[in-house]
C-alpha cells in the first residue's frame, strides 16, 4: 500500500507542481481564458517548463528526490500565492447539452476504471522499461545524465522523460516504474477536457464530447497512454498547440503565441516525430498575417523563440554528446563516430515499413488486427473516409488540415501508435462529419462497446498490443508484482535478474538481443543495434562465424618499386548502395611486409574514425565507409617519411571489397596514380576467427554477453563456446549470459 | 590475433534442461534446455551428438515412467536408432526411475563430426485433452564412460 500511496503521489506532484508553473505563466501573460482552457494550457505550458527545469537540475547533477520535491512545493505554493486575491471574471464557454454531459461522463468513467490500474500496475512494456524508463533509472541513479554514446534512444529528445524522472524519484520500490506511466496517463486524463473545451469554444459541443470519447475510448490510447510511452502525451501537446492557435486567430492576441511556442517546442522534447508542430505553428500565424509583414515577422519570432527555449537543450546535449544535434538523424550532415549513416537508413527504413507490412494492409492491421503494427484503433476507424465530410465547413476543415500535418510523420514509423498525435483532429473531424445527433450518438456506442478489452479480444489478434485485463488489486495493493512482471515483461525481466546476480557491479555487457529490461535491472546493457560502437562489435562477431562475411578476399596492387611518403588506396566506381570495406591494407617491398609504426599518420574518408581498424592485425575488424560507396572515398597513409613500396594488399570480405579501388601517390602537390595492376585472390581464411573477434570484444572493455534466441550469433555461441572463449554462467529459455574467458 | 588451433565443440551427454539441449536436441522434447529438471519425449526424439571418440563409453539414459502413464501403456519398450540404425531397445516393465546403459564402442563417429541418436517409445501415453503422445521423462542421454558412477 505504501507503494501504491507513493505512485499516486508522484503522480499528483507531478500534475500540481505542472499545473502551477503553468498557471504562474498565463497569470503573467494575462490571459482571457475559461477555466477549464486555464486548466488545459496550464498543465501543458507547465509540464513543458517542469520538464526544462528538471533538466537543468539533472545538468548539474541535482537530480536528487530531496531537489524535486522542493521544486514542486515551491511551484504549488508559488501559484497559490499569485493566484491569490479573489476570484476573477473569466469567460464562460457554452455549455455541453445534458445528454453529451451525461454520456461523456459515463463513458470518460467506465474507461477510466479500465485504464487507472494498467497505469499504476508495474511498468512492463517493451520500450518503457527498455528506454523510456530504463534510462531515466540510470539518470536517477547518477543524479545526472549518464553520458551515453552507445544507444539511439538516449540520443532522442526526453522531455517527457523529464517529467518520469520527476515522478520516478518520488515514488518508491517497483512503484517508481509506475509512476512514469502515470505521468503519461495525466495527459490522457488532461486531454479529453481539452477536446471538450474546444468544441465548447468554437460552437461545436456535441461533435466536440462524440470526437474526444472517440480519441479516448480508442484501444492503442489506452494502451499507450497507460504505458511509459509518450505518444499520447504528444497528443496532448499537438492539440493544445492547435486549439492556442485557433485562439489566436480569433483574438489576435500576440501573448498567445508565447504558449504555442512552448507547446511547439515541448512537442519536439517529448519526440522528434513531433517536430511538424513548428513549421506548423510558423505556417498558421504567417497565413492569417500573410498581409502585413511587420506584424507577420514579429508573430513568428515570439512563436519560433519560445519554440526554440524547449527544443534547444535537446539539440545543445546531442551536439556535447554525440556531436549532432539532432541524432541519431541526419547523421550525414553531421558526421560523428557514434552512428552509421548506413545503421542510420536501415533503421529508417525498419521504422517506416514497421514488420514489412504493405501499405494497403495498413487499414486492416490497425483498424482490427491491431498485431503487427502493435496497436489498435478499432472497427469504427473503418468509417474514417466519412470524416472527408467534415470538409464543408471551416472548422471541418482545419481539423483535417491539422490531422494531415500531424499524421505525415506516420510514414517514417507505421506502428499504429503513431497515428495518435494525429487521432484527436480526425475524431472530431468523424464526429464533426457525421453531423446528427443520433448518428453520433450510435458511433460513440458502437466504440465504446468494440473497444472495451474483452469485446477487443474477439476480433482482435491474439498478440494484439491491447488492454487485455483491469489490474485493480495488483496496481493499488501492489500483490505478486514480481510474479506479474516475469509473465509480462517475459524472458528479458528474468534476464535482468540473472545478469544483476552474476555480473560484478561496473563490468560492461553486451547484448546480442533486444534492450532487455533496462528498468529493473543495475547493469548497462549496451545493444549491439543502437549504435556504431555495438555495431563493430557485433560486425567482428558476425565476420568471424559467417564464412561469406569472413575477410576472405585479398586484392594484391603491384606496381613498380618507388619511394613514397604519403599513399592511398582511392575508390574509383560508381556510386553504389552497398559499403565499402577493408580489413587490413598492408605494404610491402619484394616481397617483405613493411612493419607497421606508431609515427603512420592513417586517414579515411568518409568514416575517419575508425581507419585504425584497418590496421590493427586483427582481420575481424574493418574500416568501412558505412554508407554507400562512391568515387573519392579513400584510405590514406602518411609514413612520415619515404619509404621503398612495390605492392599493397587489401584484405577485405567479398561482398564490400570493391577492386576498382586503385592506389595512389602524393606527390607534386597532387595525388597521382601509381599505375598498380592489382589482381583479386581469394584468401585463406586466417585460423581462430572466433578468438580474435572475442579479443576484440575485449580490448573494448566488454566482459560479458547476453545472446538472445532470436539473434544470429544465438547458435554458434552455444555450439562453438569453447571456440569463442566464452563461458555460459546463467540461462533462461530465450537467453543466455557468457562470461568472456 | 590469438595463436593455435580452435578446439573442436564436443557434445557428449545431454541434461534435458542443460544449456546444450537448446540445440542438440532436435526434435521430440518440448521444453528442452530450459527450466528445472526432466522433460517430456515425445513417442520419438532425435538427438545431436559430437564427440572425440567413443572407446571404453557407454550410451546412457537416465529416465523416468510415471505411474500415472504406465498405468495406461503397460510395459513399454525404448528402442535407440543411431543414425537411422538400430543401435539397441530395452522394455520398461514397472514405473519408476530407471538408467539404461550399453557400450557404444560400435558406433562409428568420426571424431567430431555430428551423428544423431534417435529413441521411439512403444506404446506412448496418449493424452486424453489434445492427444499429444508422451513417450518418457528424459533427465539425461548421451555417451559416460564405461565404469563410471553417474
Amino acid at each position: 500500500m505504501t507503494e501504491a500511496a507513493s505512485i499516486l503521489f508522484a503522480a499528483a506532484m507531478t500534475y500540481c507542481a505542472s499545473l502551477g508553473a503553468g498557471l504562474m505563466l498565463l497569470r503573467g501573460l494575462k490571459l482571457d481564458l475559461a477555466r477549464s482552457e486555464e486548466r488545459f494550457f496550464g498543465f501543458l505550458t507547465g509540464a513543458g517548463i517542469l520538464s526544462l527545469l528538471i533538466f537543468a537540475l539533472a545538468a548539474f547533477h541535482l537530480a536528487y528526490t530531496g531537489v524535486f520535491l522542493a521544486l514542486g512545493l515551491l511551484s504549488i505554493v508559488a501559484s497559490y500565492w499569485i493566484g491569490r486575491g479573489g476570484a476573477r471574471a473569466r469567460p464562460a464557454l457554452p455549455p455541453i447539452p445534458a445528454l453529451w454531459r451525461i454520456v461523456f461522463w459515463i463513458f470518460f468513467a467506465a474507461y477510466l476504471f479500465v485504464y487507472l490500474p494498467n497505469a499504476a500496475a508495474p511498468e512492463a512494456s517493451a520500450d518503457g522499461v527498455a528506454y523510456h524508463v530504463g534510462l531515466i533509472a540510470r539518470y536517477y541513479q547518477l543524479h545526472s545524465y549518464q553520458w551515453i554514446t552507445t544507444s539511439l534512444y538516449a540520443d532522442l529528445s526526453q522531455g517527457l522523460e523529464m517529467l518520469f524522472l520527476f515522478a520516478f524519484s518520488l515514488a518508491a520500490g517497483l512503484g517508481r516504474q509506475s509512476a512514469a506511466a502515470m505521468v503519461h496517463i495525466l495527459f490522457l486524463i488532461a486531454l479529453p477536457f481539452g477536446m471538450i473545451s474546444y468544441g465548447r469554444r468554437f460552437g461545436i459541443p456535441r461533435a466536440g464530447v462524440a470526437g474526444t470519447l472517440l480519441f479516448f475510448m480508442t484501444p492503442v490510447v489506452g494502451k499507450s497512454g497507460t504505458s511509459a510511452y509518450n505518444d499520447v502525451a504528444v497528443a496532448a501537446i499537438l492539440f493544445g498547440l492547435f486549439y492556442v492557435l485557433e485562439l489566436w486567430a480569433a483574438e489576435r492576441n500576440d501573448r498567445l503565441l508565447v504558449i504555442a511556442g512552448l507547446l511547439a517546442g515541448f512537442a519536439y522534447a517529448a519526440k522528434y516525430t513531433a517536430f511538424v508542430a513548428i513549421p506548423f505553428a510558423i505556417g498558421y500565424v504567417i497565413f492569417h498575417l500573410w498581409h502585413d509583414k511587420a506584424a507577420a515577422i514579429r508573430a513568428v519570432a515570439i512563436t519560433a523563440a519560445c519554440a526554440f527555449i524547449l527544443m534547444a537543450p535537446w539539440m545543445i546535449k546531442d551536439w556535447i554528446v554525440v556531436s549532432n544535434p539532432v541524432a541519431p538523424f541526419f547523421n550525414t550532415v553531421f558526421r560523428n563516430p557514434y552512428m552509421y549513416p548506413l545503421m542510420e537508413s536501415e533503421y529508417r527504413y525498419t521504422m517506416a515499413h514497421f514488420n514489412q507490412v504493405a501499405y494497403r494492409d495498413i487499414p486492416m492491421e490497425v483498424c482490427i488486427r491491431g498485431y503487427k503494427l502493435i496497436g489498435l484503433l478499432g472497427p469504427v476507424f473503418f468509417l474514417s473516409p466519412l470524416a472527408l465530410l467534415a470538409l464543408r465547413n471551416r472548422r471541418g476543415r482545419v481539423q483535417l488540415l491539422a490531422a494531415a500535418v500531424f499524421g505525415v510523420t506516420y510514414f517514417t514509423n507505421t506502428e499504429t501508435r503513431f497515428l495518435i498525435p494525429a487521432l484527436p483532429f480526425f475524431a472530431l473531424a468523424l464526429a464533426m462529419a457525421v453531423g446528427g445527433r443520433a448518428v453520433a450518438l450510435v458511433l460513440v456506442l458502437a466504440h465504446a462497446l468494440l473497444s472495451w478489452p474483452a469485446v477487443t479480444a474477439l476480433y482482435s489478434a491474439q498478440y494484439a498490443w491491447r488492454i487485455t485485463e483491469i489490474p485493480w488489486r495488483l496496481a493499488f495493493v501492489r500483490t505478486d508484482e514480481r510474479e506479474y512482471l516475469a509473465k509480462k515483461v517475459g524472458d528479458g525481466y528474468e534476464m535482468a535478474g540473472l545478469i544483476d546476480a552474476h555480473v560484478p557491479a561496473g563490468e560492461k555487457i553486451l547484448s546480442f538481443s533486444d534492450p532487455l529490461a533496462r528498468s529493473y535491472m543495475h547493469h548497462d546493457v549496451v545493444v549491439a543495434y543502437e549504435s556504431a560502437w555495438g555495431r563493430r562489435m557485433a560486425d567482428a562477431i558476425w565476420a568471424a562465424q559467417a564464412e561469406s562475411s569472413g575477410p576472405s578476399r585479398r586484392v594484391d596492387y603491384k606496381f613498380p618499386a618507388r619511394a613514397v611518403q604519403r599513399i592511398r588506396l582511392v575508390e574509383t566506381a560508381p556510386a553504389d548502395p552497398s559499403r565499402w570495406g577493408v580489413n587490413e591494407l598492408r605494404f610491402f617491398r619484394e616481397g617483405r611486409e613493411i612493419e607497421r609504426n606508431p609515427a603512420w599518420q592513417l586517414s579515411a574518408w568518409p568514416n575517419p574514425w575508425d581507419v585504425q581498424l584497418a590496421f590493427d592485425n586483427n582481420p575481424v575488424t574493418q574500416w568501412s565507409s558505412w554508407e554507400g560507396f562512391r568515387p573519392g572515398m579513400y584510405i590514406e597513409v602518411d609514413f612520415g617519411a619515404l619509404i621503398e613500396l612495390d605492392e599493397v594488399n587489401a584484405l577485405c570480405v567479398p561482398d564490400e571489397c570493391n577492386i576498382r579501388a586503385k592506389i595512389e601517390e602524393w606527390s607534386a602537390g597532387g595525388w597521382h596514380s601509381l599505375g598498380a595492376a592489382d589482381r583479386g585472390v581469394t584468401a585463406p581464411t586466417p585460423p581462430r576467427l572466433r578468438r580474435a573477434a572475442i579479443s576484440y570484444l575485449k580490448s573494448n572493455g566488454v566482459r560479458w554477453l547476453v545472446s538472445g534466441s532470436g539473434s544470429w550469433a544465438f547458435r554458434d555461441f552455444l555450439v562453438n563456446r569453447a571456440q569463442w572463449g566464452i563461458t555460459p554462467i546463467a540461462h533462461t529459455r530465450e537467453h543466455v549470459l557468457y562470461r568472456l574467458d | 590475433m590469438p595463436q593455435g588451433t580452435d578446439p573442436q565443440p564436443e557434445v557428449r551427454l545431454l541434461k534435458m534442461n542443460g544449456l546444450d539441449a537448446k540445440f542438440a536436441v532436435l526434435a521430440g522434447v518440448d521444453g528442452a534446455g530450459t527450466g528445472t529438471g526432466r522433460k517430456w519425449t515425445d513417442d520419438t526424439a532425435r538427438f545431436q551428438f559430437r564427440v572425440s571418440d567413443l572407446s571404453a563409453s557407454d550410451l546412457y539414459l537416465r529416465y523416468a515412467v510415471p505411474e500415472v502413464t504406465f498405468r495406461q501403456t503397460g510395459p513399454v519398450r525404448v528402442s535407440i536408432d543411431v543414425n537411422g540404425k538400430p543401435f539397441d531397445s530395452f522394455l520398461r516393465t514397472a514405473p519408476g526411475d530407471g538408467e539404461f546403459r550399453h557400450p557404444a564402442d560400435g558406433i562409428l563417429a568420426k571424431p567430431f563430426e555430428p551423428f544423431i541418436v534417435s529413441i521411439r517409445i512403444n506404446p506412448p501415453y496418449v493424452a486424453k485433452d489434445d492427444n499429444a503422445k508422451l513417450g518418457i521423462l528424459l533427465d539425461e542421454i548421451g555417451f559416460v564412460p564405461r565404469g563410471g558412477q553417474r
